[in-house]
């Protein structure tokens, strides 16, 4: 076709790339759509699957946690542990546990805290039917973490992945 | 070091979200989509600043986000592909009094959409007096009437002397 042929176009159009760029749209929304429908299962925190028990067969404790949370957000940790012989009961956190977290507060207030080789010790006073003490807290940074709380005899892993 | 790396990466979420939502909502925005928007704007600021509401932060950000920008428009002027990818490319959805169905359902436009600028702008009440409407690429719609493509320019009078 001659130039003089060609019907006036008052703009210069690139059509096979409008259609590249309305295709990726498209597939934008689905994208957008899955994002919402992972934030609604909990996938991206605060929801059924966030949701998370640690504990072993034949060991007293018990922590409720979210294994997925939001950098900056705030988080609860539902640690539960029967009465023993003892009237103290020492919870052992590691390292990457006081690494991770900005202590918000923690309820009932520990009767003492040190510093072990192992990471950070909360002696909490053991009651009459053992300890339920909660803990929020908020991830200062984001990445996987492998948190672990225990006691002196052995500690339950807490696998938890912060998003930015 | 964070602030920087966080306001690239907004830029960039930003730009996603405008493109991903298209033209239709840069240049026929409703007041509840410009509500939207705001509010878009607000969640997005969180992100930005976190818990640093310091005064260096706030100019940390905003020089990324400007040098962003400049950088943005620079290369753009150097790369035509680029350029496109960042602002996109108009199309033609109306030609010759013809509305281009496919386009229009497309770029989630309707007929009624174009004859709303066809008349803010030229006072035209029938899309057979449209020559071409255009979806720019800043997402408004630009029309060309269709006596101005078809008749030609005339020159002006001069003023009657005496």
């Amino acid at each position: 076709m001659r130039e003089a042929d060609r019907p006036f176009r008052p703009v210069y159009e690139d059509m096979h790339f409008q259609e590249i760029s309305w295709t990726l749209q498209r597939t934008g929304w689905v994208a957008a759509a899955l994002i919402v429908l992972f934030a609604l299962t909990g996938v991206f925190a605060h929801g059924v699957a966030s949701k998370a028990v640690a504990r072993q067969d034949g060991f007293p404790l018990t922590v409720s946690y979210e294994r997925f949370q939001r950098m900056t957000a705030l988080y609860r940790f539902d640690i539960s542990m029967p009465r023993g012989a003892d009237d103290e009961i020492r919870l052992v956190f590691n390292k990457t546990f006081w690494g991770l977290y900005e202590i918000d507060s923690i309820q009932p207030q520990p009767v003492r805290s040190s510093a072990s080789e192992g990471g950070f010790v909360l002696t909490f006073d053991a009651g009459d039917r053992g300890l339920d003490a909660v803990i929020w807290a908020r991830p200062r940074s984001f990445g996987y973490a492998p948190l672990e709380i225990g006691t002196p005899r052995g500690a339950l892993t807490l696998p938890v992945l912060v998003y930015p | 070091m964070d602030s920087v790396i966080q306001a690239a990466i907004v830029y960039l979420l930003l730009w996603i979200v405008i493109r991903l939502t298209g033209r239709r909502a840069l240049g026929q925005l409703s007041t509840f989509e410009f509500v939207l928007f705001l509010i878009i704007g607000g969640t997005v600021q969180r992100a930005l600043l976190g818990q640093d509401y310091s005064l260096t932060n706030a100019v940390i950000v905003i020089a990324t986000l400007v040098g962003l920008d400049v950088l943005v428009s620079l290369i753009e002027r150097r790369s035509e592909l680029f350029s496109k990818i960042v602002r996109g490319v108009p199309t033609i959805l109306v030609e010759n009094g013809r509305p281009l169905e496919s386009r229009l359902a497309r770029a989630r436009l309707s007929e009624a959409d174009v004859m709303a600028a066809a008349r803010l702008r030229h006072g035209i009440d029938r899309i057979e007096d449209i020559k071409f409407a255009i979806l720019e690429a800043n997402g408004q719609i630009s029309v060309i009437p269709r006596e101005r493509t078809q008749q030609p320019m005339r020159a002006a009078r001069p003023f009657a002397s005496g």
